[in-house]
């Protein structure tokens, strides 16, 4: 069996203090009450990462790192290798400021100490296009970052917008890929920016950028599958979505015409739930072989 | 009164000054974009604008000069043009960058960039800079386009964040262009949004404008970054707005330019010496500004 890799997974696996103090945002309390809302009970709230603190959010970031318990959780959920990612979160309609910006410099002090396990995956603000690439730029070159990851739906931003495209440049003239939410957010925002069909336009004008959609591009599932099928550099992550749940359609495509190009993740969930439930799926062994590690490990350029 | 260019306060820098070595690639319209008989039997050939300029034996002179490096130098020499700003193409031969820069800063390069090429032309820009920091600005030109897109359009966005990156300048064609092809796209006003997004990116507009001086004007006002230089216009014709600029409020922005070959020198001297522009200006005019706009200090032991 081909190692297990989790494409989507963020900075806090390492220092789960990072993670908290973005629900005392509105996005986040009125996830709370939609999506999410099967984290809190009694007035607390416990994070994916694992940090219980009080519902309302009222909590300082701490960016203390534990390597050891993240790669024992690795262990213990049979992955060999997960990213890291760096999200930065624009609050569009509500604050108008960042509320996630975990910082690039605490993935940059986990990466030596992962043994190749730990992936760094820097983030970007579209606002802020020159310090953005200049921090990308660190983060490949000099901390051993292989991918980059945008939440461009939270800064009302589309994938084809002129404001992402120095980004992907930026990652072709680097050689790592990108990765960006695509279909629907759990979180109220702007949400036609989601929408799979945006990303033709990017994968047209860089056709040698890898680009993985993430998150299944849900509701637009038939969107999301014709970029996959269409285009050589398009790759797409089940990210966020427990396998028994996934759309019956993209389920069939995965077994056959994208069995090279759908990517598994955990987006936070619980680790071994998720990888269980892809085992559980009614396809190939080989595909899930690819599904659950070779995959991604192709599309990091790992393979 | 200032006689120019005896009396010139500073060494002259023209930042657009065309060389036509024959080695150098043709930069033609992309012919798609013509539409019209008489456009389409002169294409490739400049000629597309003839029916714009005069064609005597001075200005073939002109061009004739225009084609040697030599003689190209020894023109600025006796037009008393201290640094000149040559527009070159991606594609031009090595030979001809490296005789350039082997004129220990006489001589800056503002390359043609063309945002259709995508990563080819970011690649090649980038290795370009590397190997010539005589290139001191990025040129770009809408409407030679096809199709034509204006300047706040995704695919410039890279150039930009690379100029800032770099510290060049985009030196940009505004105002209805000559040959017949859609105008719209060279509306300056498409630059407001771009200075707006890259406060730390240079813009420098060039060949005047028309009919938007009175946006251009607005722009450089309130745009710290933003110039305008006043290329392709022979100086008596110079935009009221732009010369009233030049002397008062807007002194730091607007940069000089003669547009040869196809204006004589003698000519633009004069016709500049004739304007009623303040003679504390004038420096800033004729070089403080472009040594700024195009950080021309990066040419001091600028050789490769």
């Amino acid at each position: 069996m081909t190692p297990v890799v989790d494409i989507m997974n963020y900075a806090p696996l390492v220092a789960p203090g990072l993670s908290g103090p973005e629900f005392q945002y509105d996005e986040f309390q009125i996830m709370v009450t939609t999506t999410f809302k099967g984290m809190v009970r009694d007035g607390r709230l416990t994070t994916m990462w694992g940090r219980e603190i009080p519902a309302d959010g009222k909590v300082d970031t701490d960016p203390t790192l534990d390597v050891p318990a993240a790669l024992a959780q690795l262990d213990a959920a049979g992955y060999e290798a997960t990213t890291l990612c760096c999200m930065k979160m624009w609050s569009h309609d509500r604050h108008h400021k960042l509320i996630v910006d975990w910082p690039e410099e605490v993935v940059a002090e986990a990466l030596p100490q992962g043994n190749g396990r730990l992936i760094g995956g820097a983030g970007y603000d579209p606002f802020h296009v020159s310090e953005s690439l200049a921090k990308v730029e660190t983060a490949v070159r000099e901390w051993g970052f292989e991918y980059v990851y945008v939440h461009p739906m939270t800064f009302g931003v589309a994938p084809n917008d002129r404001r992402m495209y120095p980004l992907y440049a930026k990652c072709v003239e680097l050689g790592v890929p990108v990765g960006f939410q695509v279909g629907h957010s759990a979180e109220v925002l702007p949400t036609e920016v989601g929408r799979p069909m945006l990303v033709d336009d990017v994968a047209r004008d860089f056709p040698t950028l890898k680009i993985n959609m993430s998150h299944t591009g849900w509701p637009w599932t038939g969107e999301f599958l014709s970029m996959l099928w269409r285009h050589p550099n398009v790759y797409g992550d089940i990210s966020a979505y427990f396998a028994s749940s996934l759309d019956p359609e993209l389920v069939q495509f995965m077994d056959r015409q994208l069995r090279h190009k759908i990517m598994f993740g955990s987006n936070g969930l619980d680790l071994t739930r998720v990888r269980e439930e892809v085992e559980d799926l009614p396809i190939k062994d080989t595909t899930k072989e690819r599904v659950l590690g070779l995959n991604a490990l192709e599309f990091l350029g790992r393979a | 009164m200032t006689t120019l260019p005896g009396d010139a306060p500073v060494g002259i820098i023209d930042p657009f000054v065309v060389l036509n070595h024959p080695d150098l690639p043709e930069v033609p319209m992309p012919r798609e974009a013509l539409r019209d008989d008489e456009s389409l039997a002169a294409w490739p050939a400049s000629d597309i604008v003839g029916h714009l300029f005069k064609k005597d034996d001075a200005t073939r002179a002109r061009y004739d000069t225009s084609r040697d490096i030599d003689a190209f130098v020894a023109n600025l020499d006796a037009s008393s043009i201290a640094r000149a700003g040559v527009p070159l193409a991606p594609d031009t031969p090595d030979d001809v960058f490296d005789r350039l820069a082997a004129l220990d800063g006489r001589v800056f390069v503002t390359l043609r960039a063309n945002p259709h090429d995508g990563m080819r032309g970011i690649r090649r820009l980038d290795e370009l800079c590397d190997r010539y920091p005589m290139i001191r600005s990025i040129s770009l030109t809408p409407f030679q386009l096809h199709p034509t897109i204006p300047p706040n359009s995704k695919e410039y966005y890279p150039i930009y964040a690379k100029c800032v990156e770099r510290e060049l300048a985009v030196f940009v064609n505004v105002g209805f262009p000559g040959p017949r092809v859609p105008a719209w796209t060279q509306d300056p006003m498409h630059l407001d949004e771009v200075c707006w997004f890259f406060p730390d990116l240079t813009v420098v507009m060039r060949h005047g404008g028309l009919p938007w001086v009175d946006v251009c004007e607005q722009m450089l006002l309130r745009w710290p970054n933003l110039y305008y230089a006043t290329t392709a216009i022979a100086p008596r014709y110079y935009p009221e707005v732009i010369v009233r600029l030049a002397s008062k409020r807007g002194a730091d922005k607007v940069i000089f330019a003669g547009y040869w070959p196809l204006l004589p020198y003698e000519r633009v001297f004069t016709e500049l010496s004739a304007l009623d522009i303040a003679p504390e200006a004038l420096p800033k005019l004729l070089a403080g500004n472009a040594e700024r706009a195009f950080r021309l200090d990066v040419l001091d032991g600028a050789r490769p």
